[in-house]
Protein backbone atom coordinates (compact mmCIF):
# COMPACT_ATOMS: atom_id res chain seq x y z
CA UNK A 1 0.00 0.00 0.00
CA UNK A 2 1.57 3.11 -1.18
CA UNK A 3 0.21 6.45 -2.90
CA UNK A 4 0.20 6.16 -6.58
CA UNK A 5 2.42 7.79 -8.90
CA UNK A 6 -0.42 10.41 -10.81
CA UNK A 7 -0.40 10.83 -14.42
CA UNK A 8 -2.70 13.90 -15.86
CA UNK A 9 -3.30 14.88 -18.97
CA UNK A 10 -3.60 18.52 -19.71
CA UNK A 11 -6.12 20.83 -22.76
CA UNK A 12 -5.65 23.96 -23.49
CA UNK A 13 -9.15 25.58 -23.73
CA UNK A 14 -10.20 28.67 -25.39
CA UNK A 15 -13.85 30.11 -25.60
CA UNK A 16 -14.92 26.49 -24.39
CA UNK A 17 -13.32 24.53 -26.79
CA UNK A 18 -10.20 22.54 -26.91
CA UNK A 19 -7.41 24.84 -28.47
CA UNK A 20 -6.31 22.20 -31.19
CA UNK A 21 -9.02 19.36 -32.40
CA UNK A 22 -7.86 16.24 -30.49
CA UNK A 23 -7.48 12.92 -32.89
CA UNK A 24 -8.54 9.89 -31.52
CA UNK A 25 -7.83 6.65 -33.10
CA UNK A 26 -11.72 5.24 -32.86
CA UNK A 27 -13.41 8.67 -33.27
CA UNK A 28 -13.84 11.97 -35.15
CA UNK A 29 -12.29 14.61 -33.94
CA UNK A 30 -13.67 16.27 -30.33
CA UNK A 31 -13.43 19.64 -29.38
CA UNK A 32 -15.14 19.58 -26.86
CA UNK A 33 -13.73 19.61 -23.02
CA UNK A 34 -16.14 17.54 -21.24
CA UNK A 35 -16.28 14.51 -23.60
CA UNK A 36 -12.30 14.60 -23.69
CA UNK A 37 -11.84 14.59 -20.10
CA UNK A 38 -14.34 12.13 -19.83
CA UNK A 39 -12.26 10.07 -22.27
CA UNK A 40 -9.28 10.16 -20.28
CA UNK A 41 -10.91 9.20 -17.14
CA UNK A 42 -12.09 6.06 -18.83
CA UNK A 43 -8.40 5.45 -20.47
CA UNK A 44 -7.22 5.58 -16.64
CA UNK A 45 -6.11 9.36 -15.83
CA UNK A 46 -5.17 9.97 -12.25
CA UNK A 47 -6.83 13.93 -12.84
CA UNK A 48 -7.45 16.27 -15.36
CA UNK A 49 -5.80 19.70 -15.69
CA UNK A 50 -8.06 23.06 -17.87
CA UNK A 51 -5.85 25.55 -19.04
CA UNK A 52 -7.97 28.86 -19.79
CA UNK A 53 -5.87 30.37 -22.83
CA UNK A 54 -8.58 33.33 -23.00
CA UNK A 55 -7.64 36.91 -22.50
CA UNK A 56 -11.44 38.26 -22.58
CA UNK A 57 -13.82 37.96 -19.35
CA UNK A 58 -17.05 37.57 -21.82
CA UNK A 59 -14.95 34.54 -22.78
CA UNK A 60 -14.74 33.72 -19.21
CA UNK A 61 -18.01 32.92 -18.10
CA UNK A 62 -18.29 30.64 -21.52
CA UNK A 63 -14.68 28.29 -19.73
CA UNK A 64 -16.66 28.44 -16.22
CA UNK A 65 -19.59 26.90 -17.72
CA UNK A 66 -17.32 24.16 -19.66
CA UNK A 67 -15.66 23.70 -16.23
CA UNK A 68 -19.58 23.24 -14.73
CA UNK A 69 -20.22 21.02 -17.77
CA UNK A 70 -17.22 19.07 -16.88
CA UNK A 71 -17.52 18.12 -13.05
CA UNK A 72 -21.33 17.14 -13.97
CA UNK A 73 -19.59 13.66 -15.41
CA UNK A 74 -16.32 13.52 -14.67
CA UNK A 75 -15.41 11.61 -11.16
CA UNK A 76 -11.89 12.09 -10.67
CA UNK A 77 -10.32 15.71 -10.07
CA UNK A 78 -9.74 18.51 -12.23
CA UNK A 79 -7.76 21.64 -12.35
CA UNK A 80 -8.26 24.49 -13.57
CA UNK A 81 -5.78 27.24 -14.52
CA UNK A 82 -5.68 29.98 -16.31
CA UNK A 83 -6.96 33.85 -15.83
CA UNK A 84 -7.25 33.25 -11.96
CA UNK A 85 -6.12 36.22 -10.06
CA UNK A 86 -8.25 37.07 -6.76
CA UNK A 87 -9.68 34.93 -4.44
CA UNK A 88 -12.94 35.34 -5.69
CA UNK A 89 -11.93 34.01 -8.94
CA UNK A 90 -11.02 31.69 -6.73
CA UNK A 91 -14.17 30.80 -5.20
CA UNK A 92 -16.49 30.94 -8.48
CA UNK A 93 -13.69 28.28 -10.22
CA UNK A 94 -14.49 26.08 -7.18
CA UNK A 95 -17.90 26.18 -7.21
CA UNK A 96 -18.07 25.54 -10.92
CA UNK A 97 -16.61 22.06 -10.03
CA UNK A 98 -12.65 22.29 -10.13
CA UNK A 99 -11.43 20.52 -7.39
CA UNK A 100 -7.97 22.30 -7.33
CA UNK A 101 -6.90 26.17 -9.13
CA UNK A 102 -4.04 26.77 -10.22
CA UNK A 103 -1.99 30.40 -9.95
CA UNK A 104 0.47 31.54 -12.36
CA UNK A 105 1.54 35.06 -13.28
CA UNK A 106 -1.18 36.18 -10.38
CA UNK A 107 1.05 34.59 -7.74
CA UNK A 108 4.14 35.97 -8.83
CA UNK A 109 2.77 39.36 -8.69
CA UNK A 110 1.02 39.35 -5.73
CA UNK A 111 2.23 36.32 -3.29
CA UNK A 112 0.49 36.94 -0.62
CA UNK A 113 -2.64 35.65 -3.03
CA UNK A 114 -1.28 32.21 -2.04
CA UNK A 115 -1.87 32.18 1.70
CA UNK A 116 -5.15 34.15 1.24
CA UNK A 117 -6.74 31.50 -0.66
CA UNK A 118 -5.37 28.78 1.67
CA UNK A 119 -6.38 30.06 4.45
CA UNK A 120 -9.92 30.47 2.48
CA UNK A 121 -10.05 27.49 0.48
CA UNK A 122 -7.06 25.36 2.36
CA UNK A 123 -3.43 24.45 0.94
CA UNK A 124 -5.43 21.17 -0.86
CA UNK A 125 -6.94 23.65 -3.53
CA UNK A 126 -4.07 25.84 -4.19
CA UNK A 127 -2.27 25.08 -6.80
CA UNK A 128 1.07 27.14 -8.27
CA UNK A 129 2.12 27.05 -11.61
CA UNK A 130 5.79 27.58 -12.20
CA UNK A 131 7.26 28.39 -15.79
CA UNK A 132 11.13 27.70 -15.48
CA UNK A 133 13.71 28.47 -18.13
CA UNK A 134 17.26 27.61 -18.15
CA UNK A 135 19.32 30.64 -17.47
CA UNK A 136 23.82 30.75 -16.53
CA UNK A 137 23.39 27.09 -14.68
CA UNK A 138 19.71 27.93 -12.98
CA UNK A 139 16.15 28.65 -13.93
CA UNK A 140 14.23 32.16 -14.05
CA UNK A 141 10.84 31.70 -13.38
CA UNK A 142 8.38 33.26 -16.14
CA UNK A 143 4.91 34.83 -15.93
CA UNK A 144 2.00 35.81 -18.80
CA UNK A 145 2.53 32.33 -20.49
CA UNK A 146 6.31 32.26 -20.70
CA UNK A 147 6.79 35.67 -22.15
CA UNK A 148 7.97 37.89 -19.26
CA UNK A 149 11.16 36.89 -17.47
CA UNK A 150 10.77 38.02 -13.81
CA UNK A 151 14.68 37.72 -12.52
CA UNK A 152 13.46 35.36 -9.68
CA UNK A 153 15.42 32.57 -9.21
CA UNK A 154 12.90 29.36 -9.63
CA UNK A 155 14.61 27.43 -6.73
CA UNK A 156 14.04 30.34 -4.23
CA UNK A 157 10.64 31.17 -5.26
CA UNK A 158 9.38 27.47 -5.09
CA UNK A 159 10.31 27.01 -1.41
CA UNK A 160 8.65 30.77 -0.75
CA UNK A 161 5.39 29.06 -2.61
CA UNK A 162 5.58 25.98 -0.41
CA UNK A 163 5.86 28.67 2.76
CA UNK A 164 2.94 30.47 1.59
CA UNK A 165 0.72 27.45 1.81
CA UNK A 166 0.56 26.26 -1.19
CA UNK A 167 -0.28 22.32 -1.81
CA UNK A 168 1.14 21.70 -4.78
CA UNK A 169 3.51 22.80 -7.84
CA UNK A 170 3.00 22.34 -11.80
CA UNK A 171 6.55 22.98 -12.40
CA UNK A 172 7.04 23.67 -16.32
CA UNK A 173 10.26 23.25 -18.26
CA UNK A 174 10.14 26.01 -21.12
CA UNK A 175 13.09 24.61 -22.28
CA UNK A 176 11.31 21.30 -22.25
CA UNK A 177 7.91 22.18 -23.33
CA UNK A 178 6.86 21.52 -27.01
CA UNK A 179 9.75 19.71 -27.77
CA UNK A 180 9.03 16.15 -26.60
CA UNK A 181 12.47 15.61 -26.05
CA UNK A 182 11.89 14.72 -22.64
CA UNK A 183 11.59 16.64 -19.35
CA UNK A 184 14.15 18.35 -17.09
CA UNK A 185 14.94 15.78 -14.58
CA UNK A 186 17.57 17.96 -12.66
CA UNK A 187 15.25 21.02 -12.48
CA UNK A 188 12.16 18.67 -11.47
CA UNK A 189 14.49 16.86 -9.16
CA UNK A 190 16.07 19.95 -7.08
CA UNK A 191 12.55 21.17 -7.09
CA UNK A 192 11.15 18.06 -5.15
CA UNK A 193 14.32 18.12 -3.08
CA UNK A 194 13.68 22.03 -2.15
CA UNK A 195 10.03 21.36 -1.42
CA UNK A 196 7.94 19.57 0.89
CA UNK A 197 4.40 19.57 -1.30
CA UNK A 198 3.68 17.35 -4.20
CA UNK A 199 5.35 18.27 -7.59
CA UNK A 200 4.10 17.53 -11.21
CA UNK A 201 6.77 17.44 -13.16
CA UNK A 202 5.41 19.23 -17.33
CA UNK A 203 6.80 20.50 -20.34
CA UNK A 204 9.05 17.90 -22.70
CA UNK A 205 6.76 14.07 -22.10
CA UNK A 206 6.95 12.54 -25.66
CA UNK A 207 6.77 9.13 -24.88
CA UNK A 208 6.03 7.06 -21.66
CA UNK A 209 10.19 6.61 -21.17
CA UNK A 210 10.28 10.41 -20.22
CA UNK A 211 7.10 9.89 -17.58
CA UNK A 212 8.55 7.33 -16.10
CA UNK A 213 12.34 9.03 -15.89
CA UNK A 214 10.28 12.59 -14.24
CA UNK A 215 8.70 9.85 -11.64
CA UNK A 216 11.82 8.17 -10.87
CA UNK A 217 15.43 10.02 -11.33
CA UNK A 218 13.00 13.47 -11.23
CA UNK A 219 10.89 11.85 -8.12
CA UNK A 220 7.91 13.90 -8.94
CA UNK A 221 5.13 12.93 -6.73
CA UNK A 222 2.77 13.11 -11.02
CA UNK A 223 3.71 13.53 -14.90
CA UNK A 224 1.34 16.07 -16.80
CA UNK A 225 1.87 15.38 -20.60
CA UNK A 226 -0.60 16.89 -23.43
CA UNK A 227 0.00 15.92 -27.06
CA UNK A 228 1.10 12.39 -25.82
CA UNK A 229 -2.15 11.68 -25.51
CA UNK A 230 -3.47 14.12 -28.06
CA UNK A 231 -2.90 12.99 -30.89
CA UNK A 232 -3.46 9.15 -29.94
CA UNK A 233 0.40 8.02 -29.96
CA UNK A 234 -0.58 6.46 -26.37
CA UNK A 235 -3.39 6.02 -24.25
CA UNK A 236 -3.29 7.07 -20.37
CA UNK A 237 -3.52 3.07 -19.96
CA UNK A 238 -0.48 1.83 -22.19
CA UNK A 239 1.74 4.73 -20.18
CA UNK A 240 0.53 3.40 -16.97
CA UNK A 241 1.08 -0.78 -18.14
CA UNK A 242 4.39 1.18 -19.07
CA UNK A 243 5.34 2.10 -15.84
CA UNK A 244 3.87 -0.71 -13.85
CA UNK A 245 6.41 -2.73 -15.69
CA UNK A 246 8.82 -0.69 -14.46
CA UNK A 247 8.09 -1.10 -11.62
CA UNK A 248 6.50 2.35 -10.46
CA UNK A 249 2.72 2.30 -8.08
CA UNK A 250 0.16 3.28 -10.94
CA UNK A 251 -3.40 3.29 -9.91
CA UNK B 1 -34.35 9.61 -1.81
CA UNK B 2 -33.58 13.22 -0.39
CA UNK B 3 -29.92 13.87 0.48
CA UNK B 4 -29.10 16.86 2.30
CA UNK B 5 -25.52 17.91 1.50
CA UNK B 6 -24.26 20.93 4.58
CA UNK B 7 -22.71 23.68 2.36
CA UNK B 8 -20.32 24.61 4.34
CA UNK B 9 -18.78 27.53 2.15
CA UNK B 10 -15.70 26.20 1.19
CA UNK B 11 -15.03 23.77 -2.25
CA UNK B 12 -16.26 22.20 -4.53
CA UNK B 13 -19.84 20.69 -4.15
CA UNK B 14 -20.60 20.04 -7.68
CA UNK B 15 -19.18 16.87 -8.18
CA UNK B 16 -20.67 15.52 -4.92
CA UNK B 17 -24.40 16.75 -5.65
CA UNK B 18 -23.65 15.07 -9.29
CA UNK B 19 -22.21 11.67 -8.20
CA UNK B 20 -25.24 11.49 -5.40
CA UNK B 21 -27.43 12.43 -8.18
CA UNK B 22 -26.15 10.03 -10.79
CA UNK B 23 -26.99 7.53 -8.23
CA UNK B 24 -30.72 8.49 -8.21
CA UNK B 25 -30.71 10.35 -5.03
CA UNK B 26 -32.41 14.18 -4.81
CA UNK B 27 -29.65 16.52 -3.59
CA UNK B 28 -30.69 19.71 -1.33
CA UNK B 29 -27.41 21.59 -0.90
CA UNK B 30 -27.96 24.55 1.87
CA UNK B 31 -25.98 26.30 4.46
CA UNK B 32 -29.22 26.60 7.48
CA UNK B 33 -27.98 24.42 9.83
CA UNK B 34 -31.78 23.53 10.84
CA UNK B 35 -32.37 22.05 7.79
CA UNK B 36 -28.83 19.45 8.43
CA UNK B 37 -30.89 18.75 11.65
CA UNK B 38 -33.80 17.75 9.72
CA UNK B 39 -32.63 15.36 7.33
CA UNK B 40 -33.57 12.36 5.82
CA UNK B 41 -30.30 11.58 4.90
CA UNK B 42 -27.12 14.06 5.36
CA UNK B 43 -23.87 14.69 4.08
CA UNK B 44 -20.89 16.79 5.70
CA UNK B 45 -18.28 17.31 3.00
CA UNK B 46 -15.22 19.66 3.57
CA UNK B 47 -12.20 21.09 2.51
CA UNK B 48 -10.61 23.51 4.52
CA UNK B 49 -9.47 23.71 8.01
CA UNK B 50 -10.80 22.25 11.04
CA UNK B 51 -11.84 25.83 12.73
CA UNK B 52 -12.88 27.32 10.25
CA UNK B 53 -15.81 24.32 9.27
CA UNK B 54 -16.63 24.14 12.88
CA UNK B 55 -17.07 27.57 12.97
CA UNK B 56 -20.21 27.29 10.58
CA UNK B 57 -21.69 24.81 12.99
CA UNK B 58 -21.06 27.18 15.75
CA UNK B 59 -23.67 26.59 18.67
CA UNK B 60 -25.34 23.54 17.30
CA UNK B 61 -22.56 21.39 17.91
CA UNK B 62 -24.53 19.02 20.40
CA UNK B 63 -27.53 18.83 18.86
CA UNK B 64 -25.41 18.25 14.99
CA UNK B 65 -23.52 15.40 17.07
CA UNK B 66 -27.07 13.90 18.12
CA UNK B 67 -27.94 14.05 15.03
CA UNK B 68 -24.88 12.44 13.18
CA UNK B 69 -24.89 9.56 15.35
CA UNK B 70 -28.65 8.63 14.78
CA UNK B 71 -29.72 9.05 11.17
CA UNK B 72 -28.13 8.18 8.39
CA UNK B 73 -24.99 10.41 7.90
CA UNK B 74 -21.32 10.56 5.36
CA UNK B 75 -18.69 12.46 6.75
CA UNK B 76 -16.38 13.02 3.80
CA UNK B 77 -12.43 14.74 4.37
CA UNK B 78 -13.00 17.61 7.05
CA UNK B 79 -16.30 16.38 7.73
CA UNK B 80 -14.81 13.12 8.95
CA UNK B 81 -12.32 15.38 11.11
CA UNK B 82 -14.91 17.59 12.62
CA UNK B 83 -16.46 13.96 14.72
CA UNK B 84 -13.11 14.07 16.68
CA UNK B 85 -13.05 15.82 19.89
CA UNK B 86 -10.05 18.08 18.59
CA UNK B 87 -7.10 18.83 16.01
CA UNK B 88 -3.73 19.65 16.46
CA UNK B 89 -4.94 22.11 12.75
CA UNK B 90 -6.63 24.35 15.58
CA UNK B 91 -6.11 23.02 18.77
CA UNK B 92 -8.14 25.59 20.37
CA UNK B 93 -11.29 24.57 19.20
CA UNK B 94 -13.48 21.51 20.04
CA UNK B 95 -14.68 19.47 17.68
CA UNK B 96 -18.15 17.26 17.86
CA UNK B 97 -16.97 14.91 19.82
CA UNK B 98 -18.85 12.01 18.10
CA UNK B 99 -16.20 9.69 18.61
CA UNK B 100 -13.03 10.81 21.17
CA UNK B 101 -9.73 10.97 19.78
CA UNK B 102 -7.11 13.74 18.24
CA UNK B 103 -6.39 14.67 14.82
CA UNK B 104 -2.51 14.87 13.95
CA UNK B 105 -1.11 16.27 11.50
CA UNK B 106 0.27 12.66 9.44
CA UNK B 107 4.26 11.84 10.31
CA UNK B 108 5.02 12.10 6.43
CA UNK B 109 8.17 14.07 4.89
CA UNK B 110 5.77 15.41 2.04
CA UNK B 111 2.37 16.85 2.56
CA UNK B 112 -0.64 17.25 1.54
CA UNK B 113 -1.00 13.32 1.20
CA UNK B 114 -2.47 13.89 -2.19
CA UNK B 115 -3.70 11.31 -4.94
CA UNK B 116 -4.75 7.96 -5.36
CA UNK B 117 -3.68 5.48 -2.27
CA UNK B 118 -5.42 1.67 -1.39
CA UNK B 119 -7.43 0.85 1.61
CA UNK B 120 -7.58 -2.14 3.94
CA UNK B 121 -11.28 -2.36 5.01
CA UNK B 122 -13.30 -4.73 7.51
CA UNK B 123 -16.23 -5.15 5.33
CA UNK B 124 -18.91 -3.12 6.71
CA UNK B 125 -22.04 -2.15 4.92
CA UNK B 126 -20.09 1.11 3.08
CA UNK B 127 -17.56 -1.05 1.98
CA UNK B 128 -19.47 -4.62 1.38
CA UNK B 129 -19.12 -4.34 -2.45
CA UNK B 130 -15.26 -3.13 -2.45
CA UNK B 131 -12.39 -5.17 -2.98
CA UNK B 132 -9.34 -5.11 -0.48
CA UNK B 133 -6.67 -2.86 -2.29
CA UNK B 134 -9.37 -0.63 -4.04
CA UNK B 135 -7.74 3.08 -4.83
CA UNK B 136 -9.63 5.96 -3.60
CA UNK B 137 -8.25 10.07 -3.79
CA UNK B 138 -7.25 11.42 -0.92
CA UNK B 139 -6.28 15.03 -0.33
CA UNK B 140 -5.24 15.99 3.19
CA UNK B 141 -2.18 16.46 6.15
CA UNK B 142 -4.32 15.91 8.91
CA UNK B 143 -6.09 12.65 9.97
CA UNK B 144 -6.98 9.69 12.83
CA UNK B 145 -3.91 7.72 13.33
CA UNK B 146 -5.93 4.84 15.45
CA UNK B 147 -9.25 4.87 16.89
CA UNK B 148 -12.11 1.67 17.98
CA UNK B 149 -13.91 3.30 15.28
CA UNK B 150 -11.96 2.46 12.25
CA UNK B 151 -13.37 0.68 9.73
CA UNK B 152 -10.71 1.49 7.39
CA UNK B 153 -6.91 1.70 7.15
CA UNK B 154 -4.48 3.35 4.79
CA UNK B 155 -0.69 3.88 4.58
CA UNK B 156 1.03 6.77 3.78
CA UNK B 157 4.80 6.44 5.46
CA UNK B 158 2.62 5.10 8.27
CA UNK B 159 -0.90 3.55 8.97
CA UNK B 160 -3.62 5.88 9.50
CA UNK B 161 -7.67 5.62 9.79
CA UNK B 162 -9.26 6.19 5.86
CA UNK B 163 -12.94 5.26 7.53
CA UNK B 164 -14.52 5.09 10.60
CA UNK B 165 -18.29 3.50 11.57
CA UNK B 166 -19.87 6.11 13.59
CA UNK B 167 -23.59 4.62 13.98
CA UNK B 168 -25.96 2.21 12.77
CA UNK B 169 -26.00 4.12 9.49
CA UNK B 170 -23.61 6.72 9.88
CA UNK B 171 -19.87 6.39 8.36
CA UNK B 172 -16.99 8.86 7.84
CA UNK B 173 -14.34 8.51 5.06
CA UNK B 174 -10.90 10.54 5.02
CA UNK B 175 -11.29 10.47 1.17
CA UNK B 176 -13.29 11.65 -1.68
CA UNK B 177 -15.46 9.29 -2.65
CA UNK B 178 -16.79 11.71 -5.47
CA UNK B 179 -13.75 12.08 -7.01
CA UNK B 180 -12.79 8.66 -6.82
CA UNK B 181 -13.86 7.66 -10.15
CA UNK B 182 -15.68 3.37 -9.96
CA UNK B 183 -14.80 2.66 -6.42
CA UNK B 184 -16.02 6.03 -5.13
CA UNK B 185 -19.10 5.82 -7.04
CA UNK B 186 -19.37 2.34 -5.78
CA UNK B 187 -19.26 3.19 -1.57
CA UNK B 188 -21.43 6.37 -2.46
CA UNK B 189 -24.18 3.65 -3.84
CA UNK B 190 -23.48 1.48 -0.52
CA UNK B 191 -24.19 4.61 1.52
CA UNK B 192 -27.51 5.34 -0.15
CA UNK B 193 -28.31 1.81 0.21
CA UNK B 194 -28.04 1.30 4.04
CA UNK B 195 -29.68 5.04 4.43
CA UNK B 196 -32.49 3.91 2.56
CA UNK B 197 -33.03 0.60 4.23
CA UNK B 198 -33.08 3.01 7.21
CA UNK B 199 -35.79 5.36 6.09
Amino acid sequence: MTLAKRIIPCLDVDAGKVVKGIQFQDIQEVGDPPTLASYYEQQGADEVVFLDITASVEKRKTFLDTVRRTAEQLFIPLTVGGGVSTVEDMYTTLRAGAEKVSFNTAAVNNPQLISECADRFGSQAVVVAIDAKRTNGSWEVYTHGGRTPTGKDAVEWTKQVDDLGAGEILLTSMDGDGTKDGYDLELTRTIVEATSIPIIASGGGGKPEHLYEALSEGKAQAALAASIFHYGEYTVGEVKEFLREKGVVVR
Amino acid sequence: MKVTIADLDVGNLHSLSKALEKLGAKVEITQEVDRWLDSEVLVLPGDGAFAATLLKVKSHEQVLAERVKERPTLGICIGMQILFETSDENSDVQGLSVLPGNIEKLPAPRLPHMGWNTLEHNGNDLFVSIPQGAYFYFVHSYGIIDTEAASAWTDYEGRFVSAVQVGPTSHAVQFHPEKSDRWGLELLDNFLALAEDEL
